[in-house]
């Protein structure tokens, strides 16, 4: 610990935490007009976490759901952030869904269709997608749902 | 706890037949997952599960080795590190046992290493998951990329 750290602690003053999720992390990255986000968790503006725990135990099936919706919320907010304007998204091409599953818990598709439902409802026709669901031992914070998708733009 | 892998005590660590350590595709590569593995005997330099048999300092440089290796197998394969233009997408899975979930910490040790060295070149979305088992005598981190080359 430096020497301001030092005070800092002596006179009691914690400093904010910045989301700081490692230095080469970006929210997007564009190839040849295909659009990869860095997985999208169930979080708010500050990053702060709306759902935490393992569905099956410690969530239920519809918390789960709505978490992986909130997931698509923030990916939709990232491509329009980048692109400006979400006409530009072509299709969605691939979306890969983790659950954190508690017990015998087996309804990840069920809980990532809270992301997929939502693709459709917004697109129509081009917000279909290949898909993957598996359920994941952990996830970062302990959010019940993570959802890694790539867009096509135009 | 692990000792030895049976049967590649003196054989170089060689990915079996099918499998490549890269494949490339018009400008993009994809690579293999890659662990923390000695890239002659395949013996792992970490091995066991977060949060049980290994720190959260321990996982964080097991994937900073994992990034040494991916960034060793590009240059290996295509000569300089020079040609690669961007990284494009990193995807972690890390080995972990009990309520242990700082993923984004243990993940940390690539992505910062790929900044310190690529810089802007190495920025990276990212995909970081928790499993509970993991080859090789249970390496704690097992990571694939892809990068855009030039």
């Amino acid at each position: 610990m430096g020497c301001i750290e030092k005070r800092l602690e002596t006179l009691g003053i914690t400093l904010p935490k910045k989301d700081r999720r490692g230095k080469g992390v970006v929210a997007a990255r564009e190839i040849d007009g295909m659009l990869y986000l860095t997985a999208q968790l169930p979080v708010d503006e500050a990053g702060k976490p709306l759902f935490v725990g393992r569905v099956g135990t410690d969530l239920t099936l519809e918390q789960g759901y709505q978490a992986a919706r909130q997931c698509g919320l923030n990916a939709l907010a990232v491509v329009a952030d980048y692109v400006g304007d979400l006409d530009r998204v072509a299709c969605v091409v691939k979306v890969l869904g983790l659950v954190n599953s508690g017990a015998d818990f087996s309804g990840q598709p069920a809980v990532i269709n809270g992301f997929s439902d939502l693709m459709l409802e917004v697109f129509g026709e081009r917000g279909m997608h290949a898909r993957s669901a598996m359920g994941a031992y952990a996830l970062p914070q302990n959010v019940p749902v993570s959802v890694d998708c790539i867009f096509k733009l135009r | 706890m692990y000792n030895q892998i049976p049967g590649t005590e003196a054989a170089a660590f060689k990915p079996r037949k099918p499998i490549v350590v890269l494949r490339q595709i018009g400008n993009l590569v994809y690579t293999s997952g890659h662990g923390p593995e000695d890239q002659i005997t395949g013996k792992p330099i970490y091995a066991g599960r977060i949060g049980r048999d290994l720190t959260p300092e321990e996982g964080h440089a097991a994937a900073r080795e994992c990034g040494v290796i991916l960034l060793g197998a590009l240059r290996d394969h295509f000569g300089s590190l020079d040609r690669v233009k961007s990284l494009v997408k990193a995807t972690a899975l890390i080995n972990v046992d009990g309520d242990f979930c700082d993923l984004d910490y243990v993940m940390d040790g690539f992505s910062d290493l790929m900044a310190d060295v690529l810089d802007e070149r190495g920025k990276h979305v990212r995909t970081v998951m928790g499993t509970h088992n993991m080859p090789n005598g249970n390496i704690p981190v097992e990571i694939e990329l892809i990068a855009e080359i030039e």
